[in-house]
Protein backbone atom coordinates (compact mmCIF):
# COMPACT_ATOMS: atom_id res chain seq x y z
CA UNK A 1 0.00 0.00 0.00
CA UNK A 2 1.35 3.68 -0.99
CA UNK A 3 0.35 6.52 0.56
CA UNK A 4 0.91 10.27 -0.77
CA UNK A 5 -0.10 13.30 0.68
CA UNK A 6 -1.32 16.87 -0.34
CA UNK A 7 -2.17 19.62 1.96
CA UNK A 8 0.18 18.96 4.79
CA UNK A 9 1.08 22.00 7.20
CA UNK A 10 5.65 22.06 8.07
CA UNK A 11 4.69 22.71 11.84
CA UNK A 12 2.48 19.61 12.28
CA UNK A 13 3.03 17.03 9.44
CA UNK A 14 4.38 14.88 9.07
CA UNK A 15 6.07 15.75 12.21
CA UNK A 16 5.41 18.43 14.59
CA UNK A 17 7.88 21.42 14.96
CA UNK A 18 6.04 23.37 17.05
CA UNK A 19 8.45 24.32 19.84
CA UNK A 20 12.17 24.63 19.43
CA UNK A 21 14.77 25.45 21.57
CA UNK A 22 13.62 28.59 22.73
CA UNK A 23 10.62 26.29 24.77
CA UNK A 24 13.67 23.70 25.70
CA UNK A 25 15.66 26.94 27.59
CA UNK A 26 12.44 28.08 29.21
CA UNK A 27 11.66 24.88 30.65
CA UNK A 28 15.39 24.78 31.90
CA UNK A 29 15.66 28.32 33.01
CA UNK A 30 12.50 27.87 34.76
CA UNK A 31 13.21 25.00 36.29
CA UNK A 32 16.07 26.27 37.62
CA UNK A 33 14.87 29.28 38.83
CA UNK A 34 11.80 27.37 40.71
CA UNK A 35 14.94 25.21 42.28
CA UNK A 36 16.44 28.23 43.36
CA UNK A 37 13.14 29.78 44.62
CA UNK A 38 13.13 26.72 47.14
CA UNK A 39 16.53 26.31 48.11
CA UNK A 40 17.07 30.05 49.08
CA UNK A 41 13.86 29.93 50.98
CA UNK A 42 15.03 26.61 52.64
CA UNK A 43 18.57 27.68 53.55
CA UNK A 44 18.37 31.75 54.66
CA UNK A 45 17.47 30.72 58.34
CA UNK A 46 20.11 27.43 57.88
CA UNK A 47 23.55 29.51 59.08
CA UNK A 48 26.30 31.82 57.88
CA UNK A 49 28.16 29.29 55.76
CA UNK A 50 24.99 28.88 53.07
CA UNK A 51 24.35 32.82 53.11
CA UNK A 52 26.37 33.60 49.76
CA UNK A 53 24.73 31.21 48.21
CA UNK A 54 21.13 32.45 49.49
CA UNK A 55 22.26 36.17 48.38
CA UNK A 56 23.20 35.05 44.53
CA UNK A 57 20.04 33.09 44.48
CA UNK A 58 18.11 35.70 45.72
CA UNK A 59 19.75 38.43 43.00
CA UNK A 60 20.08 36.18 40.18
CA UNK A 61 17.09 34.13 39.58
CA UNK A 62 14.49 36.90 38.78
CA UNK A 63 17.40 37.49 35.93
CA UNK A 64 17.37 34.26 34.84
CA UNK A 65 13.47 33.76 35.23
CA UNK A 66 13.11 37.00 32.83
CA UNK A 67 15.84 35.45 30.56
CA UNK A 68 13.11 32.52 30.44
CA UNK A 69 9.90 34.89 29.48
CA UNK A 70 11.92 36.50 26.94
CA UNK A 71 12.51 32.58 25.09
CA UNK A 72 9.05 31.93 25.72
CA UNK A 73 7.69 35.89 23.91
CA UNK A 74 10.06 34.89 21.32
CA UNK A 75 8.56 31.35 20.31
CA UNK A 76 5.33 33.13 20.13
CA UNK A 77 3.78 33.46 17.11
CA UNK A 78 1.48 36.76 18.06
CA UNK A 79 4.07 38.59 20.36
CA UNK A 80 2.35 41.74 20.71
CA UNK A 81 -0.63 39.52 21.61
CA UNK A 82 1.32 38.58 24.56
CA UNK A 83 -0.94 40.24 27.30
CA UNK A 84 -3.76 38.13 26.67
CA UNK A 85 -2.34 35.66 29.11
CA UNK A 86 -3.25 37.77 31.97
CA UNK A 87 -6.65 38.94 31.03
CA UNK A 88 -8.22 35.84 32.06
CA UNK A 89 -7.76 32.25 33.17
CA UNK A 90 -8.46 29.13 31.68
CA UNK A 91 -8.77 26.19 34.37
CA UNK A 92 -8.20 23.30 31.92
CA UNK A 93 -4.93 25.03 30.25
CA UNK A 94 -1.94 24.53 32.14
CA UNK A 95 -0.39 27.39 29.90
CA UNK A 96 -2.97 29.49 31.49
CA UNK A 97 -2.05 28.22 35.32
CA UNK A 98 1.45 28.45 34.33
CA UNK A 99 0.95 32.36 33.14
CA UNK A 100 -0.17 33.17 36.41
CA UNK A 101 2.38 30.98 38.81
CA UNK A 102 5.22 32.85 36.79
CA UNK A 103 3.82 36.44 37.12
CA UNK A 104 3.82 35.36 41.26
CA UNK A 105 7.00 34.11 41.21
CA UNK A 106 8.17 37.17 39.49
CA UNK A 107 6.27 39.39 42.07
CA UNK A 108 8.35 37.52 45.27
CA UNK A 109 11.61 37.16 43.32
CA UNK A 110 11.26 40.55 42.93
CA UNK A 111 11.10 41.61 46.39
CA UNK A 112 14.33 39.07 47.28
CA UNK A 113 16.29 40.94 44.68
CA UNK A 114 15.79 44.55 45.77
CA UNK A 115 16.00 43.55 49.25
CA UNK A 116 19.52 42.23 48.41
CA UNK A 117 20.76 45.11 46.21
CA UNK A 118 19.54 47.46 48.77
CA UNK A 119 21.66 45.49 51.75
CA UNK A 120 24.60 45.12 49.20
CA UNK A 121 24.47 48.80 48.54
CA UNK A 122 24.10 48.52 44.66
CA UNK A 123 23.98 51.27 42.29
CA UNK A 124 20.29 52.74 42.21
CA UNK A 125 18.97 55.25 40.15
CA UNK A 126 17.86 58.64 41.54
CA UNK A 127 15.04 58.52 42.67
CA UNK A 128 14.16 55.18 43.30
CA UNK A 129 15.99 55.05 46.40
CA UNK A 130 13.05 55.47 48.69
CA UNK A 131 10.77 53.25 46.87
CA UNK A 132 13.36 50.18 46.93
CA UNK A 133 13.70 51.04 50.64
CA UNK A 134 10.60 50.39 51.02
CA UNK A 135 9.63 47.03 49.11
CA UNK A 136 13.10 45.87 51.13
CA UNK A 137 12.05 46.90 54.31
CA UNK A 138 8.68 44.97 53.28
CA UNK A 139 11.23 41.86 52.23
CA UNK A 140 12.37 42.09 55.63
CA UNK A 141 9.35 42.34 57.66
CA UNK A 142 7.91 39.70 56.04
CA UNK A 143 10.33 37.56 55.20
CA UNK A 144 9.23 34.25 56.78
CA UNK A 145 5.92 34.47 55.00
CA UNK A 146 7.77 34.85 51.45
CA UNK A 147 10.23 32.19 52.43
CA UNK A 148 7.07 29.90 52.96
CA UNK A 149 5.27 31.95 49.74
CA UNK A 150 8.21 30.85 47.46
CA UNK A 151 8.81 27.51 48.35
CA UNK A 152 4.85 26.84 47.46
CA UNK A 153 5.11 29.16 44.36
CA UNK A 154 8.91 27.77 43.59
CA UNK A 155 7.35 23.73 43.58
CA UNK A 156 3.95 24.90 41.80
CA UNK A 157 7.10 26.28 39.23
CA UNK A 158 8.91 23.31 38.57
CA UNK A 159 5.99 21.02 39.00
CA UNK A 160 4.29 23.71 35.74
CA UNK A 161 7.37 22.83 34.01
CA UNK A 162 6.57 19.24 33.78
CA UNK A 163 2.87 19.72 33.58
CA UNK A 164 3.02 22.32 30.69
CA UNK A 165 4.26 19.06 28.67
CA UNK A 166 2.31 16.32 30.35
CA UNK A 167 -1.27 17.64 30.08
CA UNK A 168 -1.01 17.35 26.37
CA UNK A 169 -2.26 13.75 25.96
CA UNK A 170 -1.62 13.58 22.40
CA UNK A 171 2.34 13.12 22.73
CA UNK A 172 2.80 9.53 24.00
CA UNK A 173 6.00 10.79 25.81
CA UNK A 174 4.90 13.88 27.61
CA UNK A 175 1.36 11.51 28.90
CA UNK A 176 2.94 10.59 32.44
CA UNK A 177 2.59 11.82 35.52
CA UNK A 178 6.32 11.29 36.74
CA UNK A 179 7.05 14.02 34.24
CA UNK A 180 6.19 16.97 36.78
CA UNK A 181 8.31 15.46 39.75
CA UNK A 182 11.09 14.35 37.36
CA UNK A 183 11.49 18.10 36.05
CA UNK A 184 10.99 19.93 39.35
CA UNK A 185 13.74 17.55 41.12
CA UNK A 186 16.13 18.08 37.89
CA UNK A 187 15.36 22.00 38.78
CA UNK A 188 16.55 21.47 42.51
CA UNK A 189 19.78 19.68 41.22
CA UNK A 190 20.25 22.29 38.99
CA UNK A 191 19.86 25.09 41.31
CA UNK A 192 22.15 23.44 43.41
CA UNK A 193 24.33 23.00 40.70
CA UNK A 194 24.25 26.81 40.00
CA UNK A 195 24.69 27.75 43.58
CA UNK A 196 28.04 25.87 44.01
CA UNK A 197 29.27 27.34 40.69
CA UNK A 198 28.47 30.63 41.44
CA UNK A 199 28.76 30.93 45.44
CA UNK A 200 32.45 30.94 46.92
CA UNK A 201 34.01 27.63 47.86
CA UNK A 202 32.96 27.09 51.30
CA UNK A 203 28.85 27.32 50.05
CA UNK A 204 29.64 24.48 47.42
CA UNK A 205 30.95 21.71 49.30
CA UNK A 206 27.79 21.97 51.59
CA UNK A 207 25.90 22.06 48.63
CA UNK A 208 27.16 19.55 46.22
CA UNK A 209 26.05 16.70 48.16
CA UNK A 210 22.46 18.28 48.17
CA UNK A 211 22.64 18.55 44.47
CA UNK A 212 24.08 15.31 43.84
CA UNK A 213 21.19 13.48 45.99
CA UNK A 214 18.66 15.48 43.97
CA UNK A 215 20.50 13.77 40.50
CA UNK A 216 20.22 10.56 42.18
CA UNK A 217 16.67 10.98 42.49
CA UNK A 218 16.35 12.38 39.31
CA UNK A 219 18.23 9.15 37.77
CA UNK A 220 15.39 7.01 40.19
CA UNK A 221 12.57 9.34 38.45
CA UNK A 222 13.83 9.09 34.85
CA UNK A 223 14.11 4.96 35.58
CA UNK A 224 10.59 5.32 37.15
CA UNK A 225 9.24 7.48 34.22
CA UNK A 226 10.87 5.66 30.95
CA UNK A 227 9.89 2.19 33.12
CA UNK A 228 5.68 3.41 33.34
CA UNK A 229 6.03 4.20 29.48
CA UNK A 230 7.46 1.05 28.32
CA UNK A 231 4.43 -0.91 29.73
CA UNK A 232 1.93 1.43 28.80
CA UNK A 233 0.87 0.36 25.16
CA UNK A 234 2.77 0.55 21.62
CA UNK A 235 2.62 4.25 21.51
CA UNK A 236 3.81 4.69 25.06
CA UNK A 237 6.70 2.40 24.51
CA UNK A 238 7.42 3.55 21.15
CA UNK A 239 8.06 7.04 22.37
CA UNK A 240 10.32 6.10 25.26
CA UNK A 241 12.62 3.39 22.59
CA UNK A 242 13.35 6.86 20.98
CA UNK A 243 15.16 7.85 23.93
CA UNK A 244 16.49 4.43 24.80
CA UNK A 245 17.71 3.34 21.76
CA UNK A 246 16.39 5.71 19.18
CA UNK A 247 17.23 8.91 17.44
CA UNK A 248 17.20 10.59 20.76
CA UNK A 249 19.14 7.99 22.40
CA UNK A 250 22.51 10.00 21.50
CA UNK A 251 21.56 13.18 23.53
CA UNK A 252 19.59 10.74 26.32
CA UNK A 253 22.34 8.66 27.00
CA UNK A 254 25.08 11.08 25.96
CA UNK A 255 24.30 14.49 27.48
CA UNK A 256 21.37 13.84 30.13
CA UNK A 257 22.77 10.27 31.85
CA UNK A 258 26.81 10.60 31.01
CA UNK A 259 27.18 14.58 31.06
CA UNK A 260 24.59 15.36 33.07
CA UNK A 261 24.57 12.39 35.84
CA UNK A 262 27.73 9.65 35.60
CA UNK A 263 30.39 12.17 35.00
CA UNK A 264 29.68 14.79 37.73
CA UNK A 265 29.05 11.79 40.22
CA UNK A 266 32.68 10.54 39.19
CA UNK A 267 34.23 14.06 39.73
CA UNK A 268 32.72 14.77 42.92
CA UNK A 269 33.55 11.05 44.45
CA UNK A 270 36.95 12.27 43.50
CA UNK A 271 37.13 15.32 45.18
CA UNK A 272 35.50 14.00 48.10
CA UNK A 273 38.34 11.09 47.96
CA UNK A 274 41.33 14.30 47.18
CA UNK A 275 41.84 12.72 43.91
CA UNK A 276 40.44 15.56 41.77
CA UNK A 277 41.23 19.46 42.51
CA UNK A 278 38.69 21.79 43.22
CA UNK A 279 39.67 23.68 39.62
CA UNK A 280 38.52 20.16 38.18
CA UNK A 281 35.53 19.90 40.53
CA UNK A 282 34.32 23.09 39.37
CA UNK A 283 33.45 21.76 35.97
CA UNK A 284 30.84 19.17 37.63
CA UNK A 285 28.43 21.64 38.20
CA UNK A 286 28.53 23.06 34.65
CA UNK A 287 28.20 19.25 33.39
CA UNK A 288 25.05 18.86 35.55
CA UNK A 289 23.56 22.29 34.35
CA UNK A 290 24.09 21.22 30.47
CA UNK A 291 22.69 17.44 31.36
CA UNK A 292 19.67 19.16 32.92
CA UNK A 293 18.93 21.31 29.82
CA UNK A 294 19.65 18.32 27.76
CA UNK A 295 16.94 16.55 29.72
CA UNK A 296 14.56 19.23 28.77
CA UNK A 297 15.50 19.13 25.15
CA UNK A 298 15.71 15.35 24.37
CA UNK A 299 11.78 15.34 26.40
CA UNK A 300 10.51 18.15 24.30
CA UNK A 301 11.58 17.18 20.52
CA UNK A 302 10.90 13.39 20.84
CA UNK A 303 7.79 14.00 22.58
CA UNK A 304 6.76 16.47 19.78
CA UNK A 305 7.93 13.70 17.32
CA UNK A 306 5.38 10.80 19.13
CA UNK A 307 2.02 10.26 17.83
CA UNK A 308 -0.65 7.70 19.02
CA UNK B 1 -29.25 22.05 20.02
CA UNK B 2 -27.60 22.35 16.35
CA UNK B 3 -24.46 19.88 15.64
CA UNK B 4 -22.87 20.78 12.46
CA UNK B 5 -20.67 17.99 11.07
CA UNK B 6 -19.72 16.97 7.87
CA UNK B 7 -19.24 13.66 5.57
CA UNK B 8 -17.08 12.65 2.62
CA UNK B 9 -18.52 9.94 0.30
CA UNK B 10 -15.18 8.04 -0.42
CA UNK B 11 -16.82 5.90 -3.54
CA UNK B 12 -17.82 9.82 -4.91
CA UNK B 13 -14.38 11.52 -4.22
CA UNK B 14 -12.10 12.14 -7.57
CA UNK B 15 -8.86 13.50 -5.80
CA UNK B 16 -9.12 16.44 -7.90
CA UNK B 17 -8.53 18.56 -5.02
CA UNK B 18 -10.84 21.11 -5.90
CA UNK B 19 -11.66 21.39 -2.32
CA UNK B 20 -8.68 22.33 -1.15
CA UNK B 21 -8.42 25.09 -3.69
CA UNK B 22 -11.43 26.34 -2.89
CA UNK B 23 -10.87 26.52 1.08
CA UNK B 24 -7.56 28.24 -0.03
CA UNK B 25 -9.10 31.01 -1.90
CA UNK B 26 -12.40 30.78 -0.17
CA UNK B 27 -10.55 31.97 3.39
CA UNK B 28 -7.59 33.74 1.57
CA UNK B 29 -4.38 31.11 2.93
CA UNK B 30 -1.06 31.78 2.55
CA UNK B 31 0.32 29.57 -0.96
CA UNK B 32 2.03 27.01 1.40
CA UNK B 33 -0.64 26.48 3.98
CA UNK B 34 -3.19 24.12 4.14
CA UNK B 35 -7.13 23.60 5.98
CA UNK B 36 -7.53 20.11 4.10
CA UNK B 37 -5.07 17.36 3.81
CA UNK B 38 -5.85 14.77 1.00
CA UNK B 39 -4.78 11.32 1.45
CA UNK B 40 -4.19 9.01 -1.95
CA UNK B 41 -4.23 5.48 -1.08
CA UNK B 42 -2.70 3.22 -3.76
CA UNK B 43 -3.20 -0.79 -3.47
CA UNK B 44 -1.67 -3.60 -5.46
CA UNK B 45 0.94 -4.27 -8.26
CA UNK B 46 0.86 -2.50 -11.70
CA UNK B 47 -1.88 -2.85 -13.17
CA UNK B 48 -3.99 -4.32 -11.18
CA UNK B 49 -4.08 -1.35 -8.43
CA UNK B 50 -7.17 -0.37 -6.50
CA UNK B 51 -7.07 3.65 -5.08
CA UNK B 52 -9.04 5.56 -2.59
CA UNK B 53 -9.24 9.16 -1.27
CA UNK B 54 -9.57 10.95 2.12
CA UNK B 55 -9.61 14.29 2.85
CA UNK B 56 -8.96 15.32 6.06
CA UNK B 57 -9.69 18.54 8.33
CA UNK B 58 -10.33 19.58 11.64
CA UNK B 59 -13.31 16.76 13.00
CA UNK B 60 -14.22 19.28 15.19
CA UNK B 61 -13.89 16.65 17.87
CA UNK B 62 -16.74 16.46 21.11
CA UNK B 63 -14.16 16.62 23.32
CA UNK B 64 -11.95 18.81 21.69
CA UNK B 65 -8.20 18.77 23.12
CA UNK B 66 -7.25 22.02 21.62
CA UNK B 67 -9.63 23.81 23.38
CA UNK B 68 -8.69 22.37 26.63
CA UNK B 69 -4.93 23.50 26.59
CA UNK B 70 -5.60 27.30 25.21
CA UNK B 71 -4.59 30.07 27.78
CA UNK B 72 -6.17 32.69 26.54
CA UNK B 73 -9.71 30.95 25.58
CA UNK B 74 -8.76 32.10 21.54
CA UNK B 75 -9.72 28.61 20.71
CA UNK B 76 -13.37 27.47 21.31
CA UNK B 77 -16.05 25.59 20.31
CA UNK B 78 -19.21 27.44 19.85
CA UNK B 79 -23.28 26.18 20.36
CA UNK B 80 -22.93 24.32 16.98
CA UNK B 81 -19.81 22.03 18.23
CA UNK B 82 -17.44 23.89 15.65
CA UNK B 83 -14.15 24.76 16.83
CA UNK B 84 -12.99 28.16 15.98
CA UNK B 85 -9.67 30.07 16.84
CA UNK B 86 -10.38 34.10 17.41
CA UNK B 87 -7.58 35.60 16.19
CA UNK B 88 -7.31 38.64 17.87
CA UNK B 89 -7.19 37.16 20.94
CA UNK B 90 -4.57 34.01 19.94
CA UNK B 91 -1.12 34.45 20.76
CA UNK B 92 0.51 32.03 18.58
CA UNK B 93 1.78 29.65 21.37
CA UNK B 94 1.10 26.65 19.09
CA UNK B 95 0.13 24.71 22.49
CA UNK B 96 -3.20 23.63 20.72
CA UNK B 97 -1.05 22.47 17.53
CA UNK B 98 1.02 20.07 19.82
CA UNK B 99 -2.54 19.30 21.83
CA UNK B 100 -4.33 18.03 18.09
CA UNK B 101 -3.49 14.23 17.56
CA UNK B 102 -4.49 14.74 13.86
CA UNK B 103 -2.25 17.40 13.00
CA UNK B 104 -4.96 19.35 12.08
CA UNK B 105 -3.81 23.27 12.71
CA UNK B 106 -0.57 25.10 11.45
CA UNK B 107 0.36 28.71 12.41
CA UNK B 108 -0.79 31.54 9.93
CA UNK B 109 2.44 33.66 9.22
CA UNK B 110 0.49 36.55 10.67
CA UNK B 111 1.36 34.87 14.03
CA UNK B 112 -2.04 32.87 15.26
CA UNK B 113 -2.97 29.54 14.50
CA UNK B 114 -5.59 28.54 12.03
CA UNK B 115 -7.78 25.66 10.98
CA UNK B 116 -10.80 24.29 9.29
CA UNK B 117 -14.01 26.63 10.81
CA UNK B 118 -16.41 24.71 8.42
CA UNK B 119 -16.64 27.86 6.52
CA UNK B 120 -19.15 29.76 9.22
CA UNK B 121 -18.80 33.14 7.86
CA UNK B 122 -20.80 31.50 4.75
CA UNK B 123 -22.99 29.35 7.25
CA UNK B 124 -24.33 32.16 8.93
CA UNK B 125 -25.65 33.44 5.62
CA UNK B 126 -27.16 30.37 4.69
CA UNK B 127 -24.34 29.02 2.30
CA UNK B 128 -22.36 25.77 2.21
CA UNK B 129 -18.76 25.41 2.79
CA UNK B 130 -16.58 26.34 0.03
CA UNK B 131 -15.39 22.85 0.09
CA UNK B 132 -18.80 21.21 -0.04
CA UNK B 133 -19.83 23.75 -2.76
CA UNK B 134 -17.18 23.21 -4.84
CA UNK B 135 -16.85 19.11 -5.19
CA UNK B 136 -17.81 18.38 -8.35
CA UNK B 137 -19.45 14.68 -7.40
CA UNK B 138 -21.20 15.45 -4.95
CA UNK B 139 -18.87 13.73 -2.88
CA UNK B 140 -19.36 15.80 0.47
CA UNK B 141 -21.93 16.53 2.70
CA UNK B 142 -22.81 18.83 5.57
CA UNK B 143 -25.69 19.09 7.73
CA UNK B 144 -27.11 19.42 11.93
CA UNK B 145 -26.64 16.24 12.86
CA UNK B 146 -29.12 16.88 15.46
CA UNK B 147 -31.77 17.74 12.78
CA UNK B 148 -33.77 14.36 11.98
CA UNK B 149 -34.83 16.31 8.80
CA UNK B 150 -31.33 17.65 7.65
CA UNK B 151 -30.34 15.96 4.16
CA UNK B 152 -26.75 14.84 6.12
CA UNK B 153 -28.73 12.02 7.40
CA UNK B 154 -30.32 10.85 4.19
CA UNK B 155 -27.02 10.74 2.93
CA UNK B 156 -25.23 8.93 5.62
CA UNK B 157 -28.05 6.57 6.38
CA UNK B 158 -27.98 5.07 2.33
CA UNK B 159 -24.01 4.55 2.98
CA UNK B 160 -22.65 1.06 2.86
CA UNK B 161 -20.31 1.85 5.92
CA UNK B 162 -19.61 5.06 8.02
CA UNK B 163 -16.12 5.51 9.17
CA UNK B 164 -14.60 8.18 11.61
CA UNK B 165 -11.06 8.86 12.64
CA UNK B 166 -9.98 6.96 15.82
CA UNK B 167 -10.51 8.72 19.08
CA UNK B 168 -7.43 9.70 20.29
CA UNK B 169 -6.37 11.92 23.06
CA UNK B 170 -10.09 11.74 24.46
CA UNK B 171 -11.58 13.85 21.86
CA UNK B 172 -14.48 12.27 19.51
CA UNK B 173 -13.85 13.04 15.68
CA UNK B 174 -16.93 14.18 13.94
CA UNK B 175 -16.21 13.92 10.60
CA UNK B 176 -17.57 10.78 8.92
CA UNK B 177 -16.17 8.86 5.79
CA UNK B 178 -19.06 6.81 4.01
CA UNK B 179 -18.03 3.49 1.61
CA UNK B 180 -15.03 3.64 2.57
CA UNK B 181 -12.70 0.14 2.07
CA UNK B 182 -9.19 0.87 1.55
CA UNK B 183 -8.64 3.39 4.53
CA UNK B 184 -9.22 0.58 7.07
CA UNK B 185 -5.85 -1.45 5.92
CA UNK B 186 -4.18 1.89 6.75
CA UNK B 187 -1.33 0.38 8.88
CA UNK B 188 0.17 4.10 9.80
CA UNK B 189 -1.54 4.65 13.29
CA UNK B 190 -2.13 8.50 12.19
CA UNK B 191 -4.59 6.95 9.56
CA UNK B 192 -6.32 3.99 11.43
CA UNK B 193 -10.08 4.97 11.43
CA UNK B 194 -13.02 2.58 13.28
CA UNK B 195 -15.73 1.54 11.01
CA UNK B 196 -19.25 0.77 11.38
CA UNK B 197 -21.51 -1.15 9.07
CA UNK B 198 -25.02 0.21 8.48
Amino acid sequence: MEVDLTGTNPESFPELATWGWPVAGYLFLGGLVAGLMILAAVLRSRGAVYQDGVKKADLLALPLLVLGLILLWVDLGNRWNAWRFFTTFEVTSAMSWGSWILLLASAVLFVRLVQSWVDSEGWMPRGTRSVFGWVARLGQRLSRPLDALAIVVGTSLGFYTGILLSSISARPLWDSIWLAPLFLVSGLASAGAFLCLVSINETHVRLAPFSMAMCGVEAALLTVYLGALSVAGTAYSDAAGTLLAGSYSWIFWGVVIAIGLAIPLGIEIGERRQAIGSKVAKSAPIMKLGGALGLRAVILFAGLASML
Amino acid sequence: MTRLAMSVDVDLCLGCEACLVACQTENELPEDRYRLRMVHITQGTFPNLTGEFFVESCYHCQDAPCVNVCPTGATYQNEAGVVLVDPTKCTGCKACVTACPYGMRYLHPNGYVDKCTLCEHRFDVGQLPACVETCPTGARAFGDLDDAADPIHEVMNAARSVSTATSKAGAEPRMFYLNATLIDDLDQEAFVISREET
